[in-house]
C-alpha cells in the first residue's frame, strides 16, 4: 500500500494541450502513470502523446473511469476547471501557481462538502516510488523505493531533499508536495495520519517553511498521536520578517510564524530538526 | 500587498464605514491649502507600512498652534529605515469605546475568520495572550447576517456592528483582500468610527484589480520594481553574497546554508518554475546592481532546462565581463548538456548545493 494513490489509480489531465500540460503528460506516462484522458475546451478529438482529449470532464467520464484529475490550467481559469472536476466526483491535484486565495477557499470548501480530496495548489504533486507519479517531479530522481515518507510545502526543495535521501540509501515510499499557498487542501496533519497507517512507511521527513502555524500544529500532532518517527527541516531562518498580517495573524495563531518559533516548537516536543539538508539522513539513522 | 491607512480609509468610505474627517499632505506648504477641518485638536499620522507605528513615534497629537510643527517633525523622518513621504491629518476624536474588528483567512479552517474584541487598541496582541477570553473568533465561509455569532447578539450595538462587519466582508470579497482590520473602531457621538485601517490585498489576484498595480509599484524599490516587471520574485537583504535560485523553498534553503557557513545573503531571488535563458539573464542583471562580493547560482531543474540556464549565464558573462566571483550549481533536466556548455567557457558546474555554498563563502573571504 502507499498513501492516496497506487499503481491502479486512473488519472486525467486538465489543461493537457498547454506547454506544461503536454510535457508533463508525457513524463507521467513515461513514469508508468495510467492517464486515461485529457481535457481542454475546444480541443476535443485531438490526442496528446496518444492520450485522447475531450472538451469537458463530463464527456471524458462517459467513456473512461478516473479517480484523480491533475490541473495544469492557468490561475484565472483554475476555479472553473477545479469545480468541473469536483462536480464530477474527481479528487484533484492543483499544480497551478499564483491562484487567488479567494478561489482556493471556494475550491477547498466544495471538495469538503463533496468529501473529495485536494492536493495543492502551487505544489509539485505526489509520487509513489516506482508505482505512479501525478505531478511534475523529475522522473529520474524519483526512482528509489524505500521506507521514508516525505511531506513538503515546497517544490524544488522537495527534489533536493529526496535526492539527499536517495544518495544516502534512504529510498522513499510516497513523496507528497502539499503546496506553498496559505490555503491548501491536504495539510501536514492529513498527510501524517496517512503515513502513520501506511505499511510501506517507517519514518517520515517533514519539510516546512516560515509563515503561519501549520508546522506548529503538525508538531503537536506528531507528539500526541504518532508512533512513527518524524524528522523535520524548516527553511527560512534568514528570511526577512514577512509582511505581517496585521494583528489578526498573531491573534489567530499566537505566534509570529518565524523559523525560530517553529524549530523551537519541534524541539519542545522532542522532534529532531535538521539544520541543513545533509543532516536529514544522519538524523534518520540515529 | 498592504494598503496605506488613507488608501484603506478611502475604501471604507465607499462602503459607508465612517472615518474621521481628514486629509493627506506630502509637503508642508500643502497644509494651509488643504486644511478645512473645524477642529481644535488633531492627530498626525505617518503613512508608512510598518506595524506598531504609534509606538515607534509615527503618530503625533497636535493643537491648532503646533500642528505645522508636528507635521514637519514627521514628514521626511525615517522610521525603521522607511522615509515618511505622506502624513494623514485628522480631527482628534473623543474615544468612548475601543473595539477591535478584523476579518482574515484561517488556514486551520480553510475559510475566513472574524475576530472581535471590545478591548481594542494598540495593546490588542498583548491582550490576546494575557486575556484570551476577551477575544472572539468566528470562522466562516459566507456571512449570514441572521446568524451572527453570540458575542454580537448580546451587544447593545449589534445592528451597527453587523453593518460594519458586513461592509468589511464585502470589501474582502470585492477587492480580493486577505485582511481587513479596524483597530480601533470607536464610538464617538453615538456613531462608530474607524480610527485606523489595515487592508492587505492578495497579490495573486492583482490581475482582477489592475488599478492597484500602480499602488503596488509605488511600494517597491528600484530593483524590486525591475524584478516585478520581469515576473521575478525578489527581496533585497543586507548581506554581500547575491543568490539566484528556483522555487521559494530552495531559495530559502540556500540563504539558510549561506548563513550556516558564516556568510550573509544579499537578496532573495526566485526565477520561478520553468524559467529559461531570459529569466536567468535578467535575474543576474538585477543582482549585479546590488554590487555583491560574490554570486551563487543554485538551480534544481524540473520544468527548467539546465542548458538554457547555462546559455543565459554565458550571455551575461560576455555582456558584463564582471570580475565578481560566482559559482554555479545545477542539477536536473539536461544537466549534462549544461555542464559541457559551461566547461567550454571555463566555468565549473558543481552538483552539490552545500559544496557550492562553501566554495563561494571561501572565495569572498
Amino acid at each position: 500500500m502507499s498513501i492516496l494513490v497506487n499503481e491502479k489509480t486512473k488519472v486525467i489531465v486538465q489543461g493537457i494541450t498547454g506547454n506544461q500540460g503536454s510535457f508533463h503528460t508525457n513524463e507521467m506516462l513515461n513514469y508508468g502513470t495510467k492517464i486515461v484522458g485529457g481535457v481542454r475546451p475546444g480541443k476535443g478529438g485531438q490526442e496528446v502523446f496518444g492520450v485522447p482529449v475531450f472538451n469537458t470532464v463530463k464527456e471524458l467520464l462517459k467513456e473512461k473511469k478516473a479517480d484523480w484529475s491533475v490541473l495544469f490550467v492557468p490561475a484565472p481559469n483554475l476555479k472553473s476547471a477545479a469545480f468541473e472536476a469536483l462536480n464530477n466526483n474527481l479528487n484533484i491535484i492543483i499544480i497551478t501557481e499564483n491562484a487567488p486565495i479567494k478561489d482556493t477557499i471556494e475550491i477547498v470548501n466544495l471538495a469538503k462538502q463533496k468529501k473529495l480530496l485536494v492536493i495543492g495548489p502551487n505544489c509539485p504533486g505526489i509520487v509513489s516510488q516506482q508505482k505512479i507519479k501525478i505531478g511534475i517531479m523529475p522522473n529520474h530522481l524519483f526512482n528509489d523505493k524505500g521506507p521514508i515518507g516525505v511531506i513538503s510545502r515546497s517544490g524544488s526543495l522537495t527534489y533536493e531533499i529526496s535526492k539527499h535521501l536517495s544518495d544516502s540509501k534512504f529510498g522513499q515510499s510516497t513523496v507528497i508536495g502539499i503546496g506553498g499557498d496559505p490555503i491548501i487542501g491536504i495539510d501536514f496533519i492529513d498527510a501524517l495520519k496517512l503515513f502513520e497507517k501506511d505499511k510501506e512507511t517507517d519514518k517520515i521527513v517533514l519539510i516546512g517553511e516560515i509563515g503561519a502555524d501549520s508546522e506548529e500544529r503538525a508538531a503537536e500532532f506528531i507528539a500526541s498521536k504518532m508512533n512513527k518517527e518524524v524528522v523535520a527541516y524548516i527553511v527560512g531562518r534568514t528570511a526577512p520578517e514577512g509582511k505581517r498580517m496585521g494583528h489578526a495573524g498573531a491573534i489567530i495563531s499566537g505566534n509570529t510564524g518565524t523559523a525560530k518559533d517553529k524549530i523551537e516548537t519541534f524541539k519542545k516536543y522532542h522532534i529532531k530538526v535538521a539544520e541543513i539538508p545533509s543532516q536529514i539522513p544522519k538524523l534518520l539513522k540515529n | 500587498m498592504r494598503l496605506k491607512e488613507y488608501e484603506g480609509k478611502e475604501i471604507f468610505t465607499k462602503y459607508n464605514i465612517n472615518i474621521p474627517k481628514g486629509f493627506v499632505i506630502s509637503s508642508l506648504n500643502q497644509l494651509s491649502k488643504k486644511n478645512n477641518l473645524n477642529s481644535e485638536e488633531f492627530t498626525v499620522k505617518a503613512q508608512i507600512l510598518i506595524g506598531k507605528r504609534g509606538k515607534l513615534g509615527g503618530v503625533k497629537f497636535a493643537n491648532k498652534i503646533n500642528l505645522k510643527k508636528s507635521c514637519s517633525t514627521l514628514l521626511n523622518k525615517e522610521i525603521e529605515g522607511i522615509k515618511v513621504k505622506e502624513v494623514l491629518i485628522e480631527e482628534k476624536l473623543f474615544l468612548e469605546k475601543q473595539i477591535y474588528l478584523g476579518i482574515t483567512i484561517s488556514r486551520k479552517e480553510d475559510s475566513y475568520i472574524l475576530i472581535y474584541s471590545d478591548k481594542g487598541g494598540a495593546e490588542i496582541e498583548e491582550i490576546s495572550k494575557s486575556d484570551p477570553s476577551s477575544i472572539y473568533k468566528h470562522p466562516f465561509t459566507k456571512i449570514d447576517l441572521n446568524k451572527l455569532p453570540k458575542f454580537f447578539r448580546k451587544s447593545k450595538y449589534k445592528n451597527e456592528l453587523a453593518k460594519i462587519v458586513y461592509a468589511m466582508y464585502k470589501i474582502l470579497l470585492d477587492y480580493d483582500a486577505i485582511l481587513v482590520e479596524i483597530n480601533p473602531l470607536v464610538l464617538s457621538n453615538k456613531k462608530f468610527i474607524a480610527i485606523d485601517s489595515k487592508i492587505i490585498l492578495d497579490d495573486n489576484a492583482l490581475y482582477r484589480h489592475p488599478e492597484f498595480i500602480k499602488v503596488k509599484e509605488a511600494q517597491l524599490s528600484k530593483l524590486e520594481k525591475e524584478a516585478f516587471h520581469q515576473g521575478i520574485s525578489f527581496v533585497q537583504l543586507k548581506g554581500t553574497i547575491a543568490v539566484i535560485s528556483n522555487g521559494a523553498g530552495l531559495v530559502m534553503a540556500t540563504l539558510d546554508l549561506l548563513d550556516y557557513y558564516g556568510a550573509k545573503p544579499a537578496n532573495f531571488l526566485d526565477i520561478g518554475a520553468g524559467a529559461g535563458m531570459k529569466e536567468i539573464f535578467e535575474g543576474l542583471n538585477i543582482l549585479l546592481q546590488e554590487n555583491p562580493k560574490g554570486i551563487l547560482i543554485n538551480i534544481f531543474a524540473g520544468m527548467t532546462r539546465c542548458d538554457e540556464i547555462a546559455l543565459g549565464i554565458i550571455k551575461f558573462k560576455n555582456k558584463y565581463k564582471t570580475k565578481i566571483p560566482f559559482v554555479v550549481r545545477m542539477i536536473g533536466t539536461n544537466e549534462d548538456e549544461a555542464k559541457s556548455i559551461l566547461k567550454k567557457q571555463n566555468i565549473e558546474m558543481l552538483d552539490s548545493m552545500e559544496q557550492c555554498v562553501r566554495k563561494i563563502v571561501n572565495m569572498v573571504k
